[in-house]
């Protein structure tokens, strides 16, 4: 049956920008063949930015091809299929006793999705980025054939492809490798901190002891003492830590979840509302000061529980900026953005700071050492340009944005921040030669366009 | 103990995901269809999410005669059967079954002496046991005939009639004759014809159909909005809906 063809206003999780592509949706791998001029596969469009949308041109749509492949008991190697979302996984394996090494921030990403962007989780500084426990990919080429790679035998189209977003080929079947547990829940310290040079600190002390570690800061936060927060570290409970009362250690209880119904009215989500949210989420987290057990979902996925929570945003949406500074520079780096946030009133809502360790193999993959932050900022009119000033700070700072969730950073910075590019290219016109596979995102960066 | 269930139903989703949530609850499955390629993957899949054993073959619903001869091959398979789901719907061209019977046949054929003719041994083969279920799916257009599909309408009409009877046959306290009653699903025959609003969810729909299984129910719409929406249009007066066209 040949595939219906249905023309659809896509677009990121951050609801910038918005275009109308052509999307199809294949129920089975075999639908797949050779690419029309220009396409991109897409999973549940987690990615903020544009990096899965293809204006007036081909999406193909991967949520059908969910099939699990193979999973060996002796070494913990699971195959599935792209369009596999990381909850699922989860869901289905924590309580066999295994784990994902690195996870997103949400159970919603893809396989697919996850070793396209390359995805990092809050344990980079100690495990890597996804593409350290991929073993295997199968790739269907612009020719439509089928192709195998993987880090031993094909290492240039596998480095090409891990972190290349969607642009050497359509992932359809993805090899990893789990990690045995022996709880679904971990064991998490929160350690409030008053200042920035104070998070930090503690940041970099929980990422030596090996532990999963993130730090929330309070942008909005001045009175001299900038960048307020709270780091939360974990590492996963043994049996002997869980309560007498948990009495199945691999099975998480369910949790409530609410939906945003509709797109919330822009001045609803003001600073105002910003600032008593942040002013009651640190002192609610904070006031933890023992270390408790909490389940995998409510710990690594905190916003699942607000279903569509981008609504919050309102129809104009937001932008994710996220991006790392070397360790050299991070602590006077980070206060002179957050001076630089309060001085032209764009605080962003909400942001994380978290540290990476070295940069992996992944020819276009974002992590590289030092501290990165990621910031949630409200669509307001001049935010675009101030977003293009800190990317010249960031690039200064010899420091890179995250093209994943990027949505608007200009193509002359972005080669500055990504020397491997070139490399990435050679692979690129080796297994793409016409350009098959192109998204809105790498067309505005010149991806695959002249060095 | 057995708890082996038969799927039939090629590769149509709800098919997939009935098994799926079935395997869930560990019950092993022999699937069957006519795509054996497809089918292997999608047992496969069931057995690495449940760890359940899934054995595959191939079944034409139109071939009646093969149908008994599959049935015993099965049984001795997998053993005496705890029930059998079948999951047929072929939508075929209204335009076209008007103007050529071959094609209204094809409909019939498919959607209803098919399946017809495979439960006349499977319901044999339940009738001494203790415990069991039957569930077929059909469509809410069976309900009601319209004068854009009553082929199809038609086929599900009879269908639902022949699970009226084979329920009252089979009446015990642990046997359950289900009909579920689709609405229209999200697959690829909607996908881009119909606004994503009114489709429901193949997984969610197969999820309904084991829940609706579990609590003994006989038969069910899914989604449940359709069970008071073909309420009203099967009470409205023959003179007054013989005038609507939808």
């Amino acid at each position: 049956m040949v595939m219906t063809r249905v023309k659809k206003e896509l677009s990121g999780w951050g609801n910038y920008p918005v275009s109308v592509c052509y999307v199809t949706r294949p129920e089975r791998i075999g639908e797949l063949g050779p690419a029309k001029k220009t396409t991109i596969a897409r999973g549940l469009g987690r990615t903020y930015g544009d990096a899965s949308i293809n204006a007036s041109s081909d999406v193909i749509l991967m949520e059908r091809l969910n099939r699990f492949v193979s999973f060996e008991p002796d070494t913990g190697l699971l195959t599935a299929e792209a369009g596999v979302t990381v909850g699922e996984i989860l869901s289905l394996f924590i309580p066999k006793g295994w784990m994902m090494p690195v996870v997103p921030g949400t159970k919603q990403a893809t396989l697919g999705g996850c070793v396209a962007v390359d995805v990092h989780g809050r344990n980079h500084f100690t495990q890597g980025s996804f593409g350290s426990i991929v073993r295997e990919l199968v790739i269907v080429l612009a020719d439509g054939s089928s192709r195998r790679t993987s880090p031993i035998k094909d290492p240039e189209l596998f480095w090409a492809t891990v972190g290349g977003l969607g642009l050497t080929g359509i992932i359809t079947e993805v090899t990893i490798q789990m990690k045995p547990i022996q709880t679904a829940y971990l064991l998490v310290r929160h350690r409030s901190a008053s200042h920035i040079e104070e998070v930090l600190e503690k940041v970099y002390q929980e990422s030596e002891r090996g532990r999963y570690c993130s730090a929330w800061i309070d942008c909005f936060s001045s009175k001299g003492l900038m960048g307020k927060g709270v780091v939360m570290s974990a590492s996963f409970a043994d049996v002997e830590d869980l309560p007498k009362v948990l009495r199945r250690p691999l099975s998480a209880e369910g949790r409530l979840k609410f939906q945003v119904p509709f797109s919330i009215p822009t001045k609803l989500l003001s600073p105002f509302a910003v600032k008593t949210f942040n002013s009651v989420y640190y002192w609610l987290q904070s006031a933890k000061t023992t270390p408790f057990i909490v389940d995998y979902d409510r710990y690594f996925f905190p916003s699942d529980a607000i279903g569509s929570w981008n609504r919050l945003y309102g129809r104009e949406g937001f932008i994710h900026y996220e991006f790392v500074l070397p360790s050299k520079c991070a602590q006077e780096a980070t206060l002179m953005l957050l001076q630089e946030f309060v001085k032209n009133r764009h605080c962003p809502f909400y942001a994380t700071l978290s540290r990476f360790g070295p940069q992996g193999d992944g020819l276009l993959s974002f992590p590289t050492e030092g501290y990165s932050l990621s910031l949630d900022m409200p669509m307001t009119t001049d935010l675009l340009s101030f977003l293009d000033n800190l990317d010249e700070m960031v690039l200064r700072l010899e420091g890179r944005v995250c093209l994943a969730t990027d949505a608007r950073m200009k193509s002359t910075l972005f080669q500055a921040m990504y020397p491997r590019y070139s490399q990435w290219r050679h692979v690129k016109s080796a297994v793409d030669p016409q350009g098959c596979f192109s998204s809105s995102l790498s067309r505005r960066l010149g991806l695959g366009g002249e060095l | 103990m057995n708890n082996g269930v038969l799927v039939l139903g090629e590769t149509y989703p709800v098919a997939r995901y009935t098994a799926l949530a079935l395997a869930a609850k560990g019950h092993s499955l022999f699937m069957a269809g006519r795509d054996t390629a497809e089918l292997e993957r999608i047992a496969v899949d069931c057995a690495v999410r449940y760890g359940v054993e899934v054995r595959t073959g191939f079944f034409d619903v139109e071939d009646f005669d093969s149908h008994e001869s599959f049935v015993k091959s099965v049984i001795s398979a997998m053993g005496d059967l705890k029930g059998v789901v079948l999951a047929f719907n072929y939508l075929g061209s209204h335009r076209k079954a008007t103007k050529d019977f071959n094609h209204s046949l094809a409909i019939f054929s498919e959607n209803f002496l098919g399946v017809c003719s495979v439960l006349t041994p499977l319901a044999n083969s339940f009738d001494d046991k203790k415990g069991g279920f039957i569930i077929v799916i059909t469509s809410i257009e069976g309900d009601k005939g319209r004068g854009r599909n009553y082929v199809y309408s038609a086929a599900h009409a009879a269908l639902t009639r022949y699970m009226e009877g084979l329920r009252n046959r089979l009446f015990s306290r642990s046997f359950v004759v289900l009909t579920v009653k689709c609405g229209l699903l999200d697959t690829l025959e909607t996908f881009g014809k119909v606004s994503p609003r009114y489709l429901a969810d193949p997984m969610k729909v197969g999820k309904k159909i084991v829940k609706a299984l579990y609590r003994r129910q006989d038969v069910v719409y899914i989604p449940s909005y359709w069970r008071p929406i073909m309420s009203m249009i099967r009470h409205l007066p023959e003179s007054l809906y013989k005038r609507i066209k939808f």
